[in-house]
């Protein structure tokens, strides 16, 4: 029944648009991306780099976040940018469109064939899972888009 | 994370159901899978991991904090699923517990299942992911007494004195069960490791 | 080998769970026996792999029905419909996780959510949160500061 409503909220939902203006130049939009590492099994830890983020880490039950990368990239509209992971996978990103009070970007796992678009306001960031869960441990990515 | 855990009962202590979700969203993995791997009936798991819920919901004003909430919620589970096991199981705990010499065969040098078919560097392998499925399918054939302390020990994390505390047993009885219990699953993994194990390195005792 | 039976179900023993002398007795033997250190390797080797297959086993699972039983069970009003209990958590519960109620979302069709979310101060710059994930499985958790989008664990690739 929750799929059937969810396929059906997939038909309805598009129809409501997003009240943001039209989208803006394709200047390049420096993104901030950043790779972590969480660890359910470890001494209880938190990197102060990622103290932006602890509202969001909080709730997820791991209790050791490190970063491991950032990077701040320009990018342009649609021009895919790839990370590299510990692991040897890679997530690609792509910044989809930038309105005056959003941005969205498409997070693109091919080896897991799957593929979010999220549409964030200033000030927010994606907080990504791009691995799977091995032993506790699982990466992440964060974009955070500075229009 | 926990601080966030106990913000949540707080307000579902006050009241919000949301909050309440959230607690059982974030933890309902853990819970049954801690119940199924004492009582081993997937249906079994998740009455008892609903049951669980149903009892923390009823007795978040006596959550003090003084463990975390996920310790409390996994504590309930795996009473409740021991509890379901002590109503069904035939109880030959002593002599399960007893360790005689000849216990330690397929235990020894040159015996090790997991560590000659893993290598130095079992991270990441394909087969550490195998076997953590196997060894799951593994414990559903160990009797009740070895299913709950091992799950008590690695999904729990309980140490010895907790699990002596817990189950009613000595210190030195949770040690020898625990033993026990490991090298069961070693038997039962060894055929499935051992295939991909080089000659002579693998295939333990399955007595 | 008498020693062994002694030894050997201490072995595995985590740092503070013997007294001193005995985790010194155990040392020195093991030390000295090879059986003793091919256990401790053996159970080194093994060390997270039961947690992670029953994980695994629970990740398999989907658990959409679970806490909507739960809720019921402890006095709550019948479920409204997904819609509406979406909108209202978003707008009670900014904070909070709400995308489990969606997961695991099927492979098969794209899910578009766009919510609006006037009203709400601390949303000021996110009236609306547009989320499109197709491919594997995924649990999305919503924050005032942005979404968190997880995996789950029975696809690995």
């Amino acid at each position: 029944m929750t799929r059937t409503a969810a396929a059906c909220l997939a038909l309805l939902l598009p129809t409501l648009s997003l009240a943001d203006g039209p989208a803006t130049s394709p200047a390049p939009v420096p993104v901030r991306v950043r790779i972590l590492r969480g660890a359910r099994q470890a001494p209880p830890a938190f990197d102060p780099k990622l103290a932006d983020l602890r509202s969001q880490l909080s709730k997820l039950s791991y209790v050791r976040w490190e970063q491991v990368s950032e990077q701040t990239v320009d990018m342009s509209d649609r021009k895919p940018h790839t990370v590299q992971l510990p692991n040897g996978d890679e997530v690609t990103l792509v910044v989809e469109a930038v309105k005056p009070r959003t941005i969205t970007v498409e997070v693109a796992l091919s080896r897991r064939r799957t593929r979010s678009r999220l549409t964030i306001g200033r000030g927010q960031r994606i907080v990504h899972q791009v691995t799977a869960e091995r032993d506790g441990v699982a990466y992440f990515v964060t974009v955070h888009g500075m229009p | 994370m926990e601080a966030d855990d106990l913000a949540l009962v707080d307000a579902a202590r006050a009241g919000d159901r949301g909050a309440f979700q959230a607690l059982v969203i974030r933890h309902q993995r853990k819970v049954y899978a801690v119940a199924l791997g004492i009582v081993k009936d997937p249906d079994q798991a998740w009455d008892v991991a609903q049951e669980a819920f149903v009892r923390v919901h009823s007795h978040l004003a006596d959550f003090k904090g003084d463990s975390s909430f996920s310790t409390w919620v996994l504590r309930i589970a795996s009473h409740l699923s021991i509890d379901a096991l002590r109503r069904e199981r035939n109880d030959r705990r002593a002599s399960l517990d007893d360790l005689h010499e000849a216990d330690l065969a397929g235990t020894g040098a040159g015996e090790g299942i997991l560590a000659t078919a893993l290598g130095a560097d079992p991270g990441e392998s394909a087969l550490r992911k195998e076997l953590a499925g196997k060894m799951a399918e593994a414990l559903g054939q160990l009797p009740a007494i070895h299913r709950e302390i091992l799950v008590l020990r690695e999904l729990e994390g309980l140490s010895y004195e907790e699990l002596a505390a817990r189950l009613g047993i000595q210190k030195g009885t949770v040690m020898s069960r625990l033993f026990h219990a490991r090298k069961k699953m070693q038997a039962l993994l060894g055929a499935y490791a051992g295939r991909g194990a080089p000659p002579g390195g693998g295939g333990g005792s399955h007595g | 080998m008498s020693d062994c039976t002694h030894y050997r179900p201490l072995v595995g023993s985590r740092p503070g769970e013997l007294a001193a002398a005995e985790a010194g007795a155990l040392a020195a033997h093991l030390a000295t026996c090879d059986g003793c250190r091919a256990w401790e390797a053996e159970l080194a080797a093994a060390d997270g792999l039961l947690a992670r297959g029953l994980l695994a086993e629970a990740a398999r699972r989907d658990f959409a029905p679970f806490v909507d039983r739960v809720l019921e069970r402890v006095g709550r009003r019948a479920p409204a419909p997904l819609l509406e209990r979406l909108v209202l958590a978003f707008r009670r519960h900014p904070a909070l996780a709400i995308g489990a109620a969606l997961a695991p979302i099927a492979a098969v069709v794209a899910l578009v959510l766009a919510l609006r979310l006037g009203g709400d101060g601390d949303l000021a710059d996110a009236r609306a949160v547009q989320l499109t994930t197709e491919g594997g499985a995924t649990t999305v958790i919503q924050s005032k500061d942005g979404p968190v989008v997880l995996l789950d664990d029975d696809e690995e690739s």
